[in-house]
């Protein structure tokens, strides 16, 4: 009997050394970014036989932060949060947080290779609780073959506010009725971010304890009021992507994720620069997928070291990951020979990273941004009211966010 | 003595018995509807939150609901939808019924074209929706009708509130009318087709048959639908969510997509749980308002 209880006991002590640890990594990548990702954590299953690595992918971020909040209530969330930036400051606290020594010691993550606009808001009390592995940085891609039609150089895009202005007016006589050169959608929050960045503004105070975009987001939405009156940018809402696809539409100023798509749709018609200075400050629009483990799921050194693992191959092989339309978040890399001869796209549009802007690290940046699209729908859909008395209601309804938030934080 | 004894053992057996009877229906509807309301109730007065420990805080999540400036006007939006759309539905079921009540080669046919999208899920139906009033030139809509002269250029079918309205309500119609038809056929069907007759011999047109006759005879379901298409009205959530975000300008905000905002988004539970508790006081009101005068009316078609 005793012989039979060693044997039993053996075999489980096997068994689970066979298995190894099992992290589990949840990601919102739903695309073909996707599958990119499945082929890294697959190399990484099969030269790490010890660390299993099982990849869960969610709709939205809405769906993330739910899941994630009930996953930390109940000690059930992934170890590994392949998370968007913007989404994490509900979390910050939650977040397992490692001095750079640590990281760079133990496990060689140099956060000083990250660009600092990247890392900004994930260190808190001195200790680093999320690691950028990329920026999704807006670029202009736009069609070559309609550039040579009108007579502008294919391979010298506009880099002005003039230079765009005078060669989207250029385009219009080659645009189909309906359309516009640039057919974006103008109540697509992030193109104001993106033009409120570039004309030197920011959401709130530092603080957060009050609004900041007035002065620069009424500038952002008169230019693109100037634009929709040129005939340059839609009046209404539109849906840009079939547009650009079929080449009756031109340009668009759009995140780096569709950089792969658009070059495999669009053969050689197809062309790509860093985003065009509209606004009177050098800046681009660009969010980030931080990794980061949450606090309650790494207690056991096994677990956190298997995710570490995992994390630091992450790091050092993110270039495979670059290939699904993102830029590098480490200088290092978007600098690299390497980047220029694998990912030429990716190397362009990515020196302009270390002009990055972010959201700020809010929890409630998200109602906050639904709320302000209503003013832009306001102002550049229905066109309704005129862009000092929308970002003066924004500010208001803002403010309203604001107060409520700082009356019950703890 | 013994016979009093019997007799009240029987009734006990009786009663037991339906108790048993009702015993499944009871047990889900304690666990979850009744428990969850009570539980909602509870969250309500506190500071709910998953990620740090929970605080009581009275009314104030009640006082906090009252007094946003967001919340009135998402109010204001479903109420508006309600009045418009709950009509509407009666009235293009009530009229379908009645087509498909007489026998007409490929009645079935119709009648599960009607009745079939009421038993889809939302996100498949409302995403094909979406494809339809696309806002580009090919989007279905607009290629048609600009293919049959109706409309010159694309249409943005959710860049205005008119329109984003219009395009909810038909879709919401087409979506849920379909279990509504079933309910008035089976209605149609019980009334004698003698009073009619007579009616028709008495010289009474179609609008009074309907108003004498049809009308008092299917009360018990437009009773129960006013109520079904009301509760309905008031949860409106999916179509402003999937088809218009509720936009242009959040004037497709409605009161459950605004809870879901406030619960999902800001992960504020205390605060949606008073919003719930608001939601319900005003279907509620409108519910009993709607009873009372379709009551009214039928009477007064009947005195």
């Amino acid at each position: 009997m005793k012989k039979f209880m060693c044997l039993v006991l053996a075999l489980i002590v096997f068994v689970g050394f066979s298995f190894g640890v099992t992290v589990t990594m949840m990601t919102p990548l739903t695309g073909a970014d996707g599958a990119y990702m499945d082929e890294i954590v697959a190399k990484f299953n099969a030269t790490h036989p010890g660390i299993e690595v099982v990849h869960v992918v969610v709709e939205s971020s809405l769906d993330m932060k739910n899941k994630l909040s009930m996953g930390i209530a109940s000690k059930t969330a992934p170890e590994i949060m392949f998370i968007r930036k913007f989404d994490m400051p509900l979390y910050l606290q939650h977040f397992k947080g490692f001095t750079p020594d640590e990281w760079l010691n133990n496990y060689g993550i140099d956060v000083n290779d990250i660009f600092p606009g990247v890392l900004d808001g994930l260190v808190i009390d001195g200790k680093v609780v999320g690691i950028p592995l990329d920026i999704w940085i807006f670029y202009m891609a736009y069609n070559k073959a309609n550039f040579a039609k009108v007579g502008l150089d294919p391979e010298n895009p506009p880099k002005t506010r003039d230079e765009f202005i005078a060669a989207m007016e250029a385009l219009i006589p080659i645009t189909p009725a309906g359309l516009t050169p640039y057919y974006e959608n103008p109540a697509w929050t992030w193109i104001w971010f993106h033009l409120l960045w570039q004309h030197g503004g920011d959401l709130l105070t530092d603080d957060f304890k009050k609004p900041a975009f007035a002065k620069a987001g009424i500038e952002a939405c008169k230019l693109m009021l100037t634009m929709q009156e040129k005939g340059i940018l839609p009046m209404q809402v539109a849906d840009p992507g079939v547009s650009f696809q079929s080449g009756d539409s031109t340009v668009l100023i759009t995140g780096i994720w569709t950089i792969q798509p658009w070059m495999e749709q669009l053969g050689e018609a197809f062309g790509y620069a860093v985003s065009p200075q509209l606004g009177t400050t050098k800046a681009v629009f660009g969010g980030s997928h931080v990794l980061a483990m949450p606090k309650v799921m790494v207690e056991d050194p096994k677990v956190l070291d298997a995710a570490t693992t995992f994390m630091k191959y992450l790091w050092d092989n993110a270039i495979d990951w670059y290939a699904a339309g993102q830029t590098p978040a480490r200088i290092s890399i978007a600098q690299s020979q390497e980047l220029k001869e694998r990912l030429p796209h990716i190397y362009v549009v990515s020196q302009e990273s270390e002009y990055v802007k972010q959201f700020q690290m809010f929890p409630l940046i998200s109602e906050i941004e639904a709320e302000i699209a209503v003013y832009l729908d306001e102002i550049l859909v229905l066109h309704s009211i005129s862009p000092e008395e929308g970002m003066k209601e924004a500010e208001f309804a803002v403010q309203e966010i604001l107060d409520d938030y700082w009356s019950r934080a703890r | 003595m013994r016979q009093s004894q019997s007799k009240s053992h029987r009734r006990f057996h009786r009663e037991v018995g339906s108790w048993l009877f009702l015993l499944p229906h009871l047990f889900f509807f304690v666990l979850f509807v009744a428990i969850p309301l009570v539980f909602g109730m509870v969250i309500s007065f506190f500071n709910w939150s998953l990620l740090s420990d929970n605080v009581f805080v009275g009314a104030s999540n009640y006082v906090r609901t009252w007094n946003d400036s967001r919340f009135w006007p998402v109010v204001q939006n479903t109420v508006i939808f309600a009045i418009v759309s709950v009509p509407l539905t009666i009235i293009v079921a009530i009229l379908f019924a009645h087509i498909l009540n007489k026998k007409r080669f490929g009645q079935l046919w119709l009648l599960i074209a009607f009745v079939s999208p009421a038993f889809f899920g939302s996100v498949g139906i409302l995403s094909s929706w979406k494809w339809i009033f696309a806002s580009f030139p090919s989007g279905l809509a607009n290629y048609y009708l600009n293919k049959t002269g109706f409309i010159n250029g694309a249409v943005s079918w959710f860049g205005s509130t008119g329109v984003a309205w219009g395009v909810i309500i038909l879709v919401t119609i087409w979506w849920i009318v379909g279990f509504s038809i079933l309910l008035y056929m089976g209605a149609l069907q019980r009334i004698p087709p003698e009073q009619y007759e007579s009616a028709k011999l008495d010289g009474a047109g179609p609008w009074k048959r309907f108003l004498y006759i049809t009308l008092p005879w299917i009360r018990s379901v437009l009773f129960f639908d006013v109520v079904r298409q009301v509760i309905l009205a008031f949860g409106l959530f999916d179509q402003a969510y999937i088809l218009s975000v509720g936009g242009p300008a959040g004037t497709t905000r409605t009161m459950v997509y605004y809870l879901y905002l406030v619960g999902f988004e800001r992960q504020d539970f205390g605060r949606a749980a008073s919003i719930s508790w608001f939601i319900f006081a005003i279907v509620l009101i409108f519910a009993v308002i709607q009873l009372v005068l379709v009551t009214k009316s039928i009477r007064s078609t009947e005195g």
